[in-house]
């Protein structure tokens, strides 16, 4: 009876209206290598982006839960979460206050999505691309569709004359020629619908945003602070690819580490530019909320996109010491599998021949026994910050490693010894006639 | 009459008493033993880059030696944090500390003696983990990196502090035995604790009702408090994560907080002194 009751209430009583979530900043950012949209509940407090790149500001309500396993705060961000609609202000530290009014964009992948770099494409520009992107899309999937059409006819008429060459006929007829025409190329790139946002590229330096709404208001919880950081400094990376493991390249992005070598193969040194970061904003730009990196001192070095063009008149000075022993080139290379028993491989200069072959990688090569102690790109104006010391080493086996470890106790015990034997030669002058007195005691003195 | 008993400067009785206290851990075999196993440890880390090497053919270590330098500082910083907790219980243990109050000394200078002589005597052994490491580095082909002078002089600052603390622990004791159990104790919490953290880190967490999961947050916690705390983080901020990467404000601010740290628990320490007095006594 007390159930139904209390079923009835709850029956009568008009439903809880739902909460409305809280504001969450949900910008599209990027590395320099690739976009990704982050998610900035309030409490993953201020919000970081990179320097100098377009940044597409997006704010919507979603609910936020505390997820234990990784300690942050998650948001139900999804395209279906309502957007704040305002008008975005960035106030910088002079106190100029910018309104950033939604444009339209869509996020361009030219090579494909997780190939190469992506662009936002804003404005009037992005309704050309999207349309552009289609038409283009579509073409290449007629002409996929076309193509397969031809090789299922082709297969089709093969069938049929192997099904009329089994009847063993008198006259059989000429088997359809051979089907040559090419697969056209795929199409990889990728354009996201074209939406409107507040998009805005920052110099480096401390603002705050916040969204006003229409009728000249500040939104409530959309104040926040922004730090938009740039690399410290810019440098010449490399990857090394020793030539008898070729696909366990080896990088060195700090200019700062020296590259130890046994010497017993070629190395193959590909140039890549890197830039330098405050480690603590290059990890909280695609991770607000990580609990790694708290020291706001170290630095890390990351590689950037725009990779080395490899048709580039680049080369590597040598040296030995002081003296400069030579200059190698960058080159493509190509790796070829040995045929045979040993089933090794070689790594030959590559020469365009005109087929669709291509290079597997773009570096210089330093020939094994070349005697050198450091390496330098020529012409450090394009890449700079290049040197890098090379020792070449045979290390010592490893038990020879702890004979210098036991030198404290070497040196104890001589010192030790020494110390004793001035002793007992003290007491032996002390024991001569016209020295100290019988019934000295002799030994350690407690 | 008698005469007036001649006045000795605090700074000369600071002296004798860290003379003393130098000659008396540098002529035992104890501090070599102690600088022989921290470079063994050493070497032992180096291997790991030395077979990488071996098996590759290339490598390229931002340094080498940040690891192993960190290891032997520690366990050299172990040693000494235990002759300071022995030496100062035995102090009071043999009779030595009543002795020696009846002179011109007082806490402060009792502990600051205690307390540069062992410096010293750590500073001595400097030169010994510098040139053992250069025949490791004539050995093994790998260079020393050029910041290792300045780790090795900044690492007295907190060595100064693991030593504070070893005696600050050891005023509460009457025994040597005592001493030694209760600085074995803290020191496994304080290493042990930052070690089964990053244990844990790697333990792959699947649900958030899992008992890791608690675990995980609670060492983390203890982890913040032991960062700002424990004598041999200070040692591992300073050189592991300041000067051997080149990041000198944290190495900065590594050697201004073990100072003041070390400032504070020598107070701690006279003022224990003080309340507890000279005089032999049981636990």
């Amino acid at each position: 009876m007390l159930r139904r009751l209390i079923a009835a209430a709850a029956l009568a009583l008009p439903l809880p209206a739902l909460a409305e979530g809280e504001v969450v900043y949900w910008p599209l950012v990027t590395d320099g290598t690739e976009y990704r949209r982050i998610a900035y509940p309030p409490q993953a407090g201020g919000l970081v982006v990179l320097a100098d790149t377009t940044v597409v500001f997006d704010v919507r309500r979603a609910d936020v839960n505390y997820w234990p396993i990784t300690r942050e705060h998650l948001s139900d961000v999804t395209r279906g979460s309502p957007v704040v609609a305002g008008t975005l202000e960035i106030v910088d530290e002079a106190g100029t206050v910018t309104g950033i009014v939604p444009e339209a964009y869509l996020l361009w992948y030219p090579e494909g999505v997780g190939a190469g770099q992506a662009e936002v494409v804003r404005g009037e520009r992005a309704a050309q691309v999207y349309e552009s992107y289609l038409a283009a899309a579509r073409a290449a999937a007629d002409a996929l569709r076309d193509h397969q059409r031809l090789v299922a006819e082709h297969h089709a008429a093969v069938e049929a004359w192997l099904k009329i060459a089994a009847t063993r006929p008198a006259q059989l007829p000429p088997p359809p020629p051979e089907f040559t025409i090419p697969e056209p190329e795929p199409y990889n790139a990728f354009a996201t619908a074209p939406e409107a946002a507040p998009i805005v590229s920052l110099r480096p330096g401390r603002y705050t945003i916040r969204l006003r709404d229409p009728a000249g208001g500040l939104v409530p919880g959309t104040e926040r602070h922004l730090t938009a950081f740039a690399p410290l400094t810019r440098g010449t990376g490399f990857v090394i690819r020793p030539g008898d493991r070729w696909t366990q390249p080896v990088i060195s992005f700090s200019p700062e580490a020296t590259v130890y070598a046994t010497g017993r193969t070629d190395l193959y040194l590909q140039p890549v530019p890197v830039a330098k970061y405050v480690a603590r904003d290059f990890t909280r730009l695609f991770r607000p909320q990580s609990h790694d990196v708290v020291d706001p001192f170290l630095t890390l070095w990351v590689p950037e996109l725009s990779g080395v063009d490899p048709a580039a008149d680049i080369s590597l000075t040598l040296w030995n010491g002081t003296e400069q022993v030579g200059t190698r080139a960058l080159a493509p290379f190509r790796v070829t599998q040995t045929t045979g028993r040993s089933l090794g491989y070689v790594i030959e200069e590559f020469r365009p021949g005109g087929g669709t072959l291509a290079p597997d990688f773009t570096a210089i090569k330093l020939d094994r026994g070349t005697a050198l102690t450091r390496v330098a790109l020529a012409g450090g104006g394009q890449l700079p910050d290049s040197e890098r010391h090379i020792r070449e080493v045979v290390p010592a086996a490893g038990w020879a490693l702890f004979v210098p470890a036991l030198l404290p106790l070497f040196l104890a015990l001589n010192v030790k010894a020494v110390a004793r034997r001035r002793r007992q030669s003290a007491l032996k002058l002390a024991g001569a006639p016209g020295g100290a007195a019988p019934g000295v005691v002799r030994g350690k003195q407690g | 009459m008698t005469p007036a008993p001649r006045h000795v400067p605090a700074a000369r009785t600071v002296a004798v008493l860290a003379r003393r206290e130098a000659a008396a851990a540098l002529g035992g075999f104890g501090v070599y033993i102690a600088t022989t196993v921290a470079l063994v440890a050493a070497v032992w880390l180096l291997l790991v880059d030395v077979r990488a090497l071996d098996v590759a053919g290339i490598l390229v270590p931002v340094d080498p030696y940040r690891a192993p330098l960190d290891v032997a500082l520690l366990v050299l910083a172990l040693f000494f944090a235990v002759s300071a907790a022995v030496s100062t219980a035995r102090d009071r243990a043999s009779g030595t500390l009543e002795v020696l109050f009846y002179g011109p000394v007082d806490e402060t200078t009792y502990l600051l003696g205690k307390l540069v002589g062992l410096i010293v005597a750590y500073a001595v052994t400097l030169p010994l983990v510098a040139a053992g490491l250069f025949g490791v580095a004539l050995l093994s082909g790998f260079a020393l990196p050029g910041t290792l002078p300045a780790s090795l002089v900044l690492s007295l600052v907190p060595a100064g502090m693991v030593v504070g603390f070893g005696i600050l622990l050891a005023i509460g004791t009457s025994r040597v035995r005592s001493a030694v159990l209760v600085l074995g104790v803290v020191a496994f919490v304080m290493l042990g604790a930052a070690a089964a953290n990053s244990i844990v880190l790697m333990v792959p967490i699947d649900h958030p009702s899992s008992p890791v999961l608690a675990l995980r947050d609670a060492l983390a916690g203890v982890n913040a408090v032991l960062h700002w705390v424990s004598p041999f983080a200070y040692m591992q901020r300073i050189v592991g994560e300041g000067v051997a990467i080149g990041a000198w404000q944290t190495a900065g601010i590594g050697v201004a907080g073990a100072l003041v740290a070390t400032c504070v628990m020598l107070a701690l320490a006279a003022a224990w002194l003080r309340w507890r007095g000279v005089q032999r006594g049981g636990e």
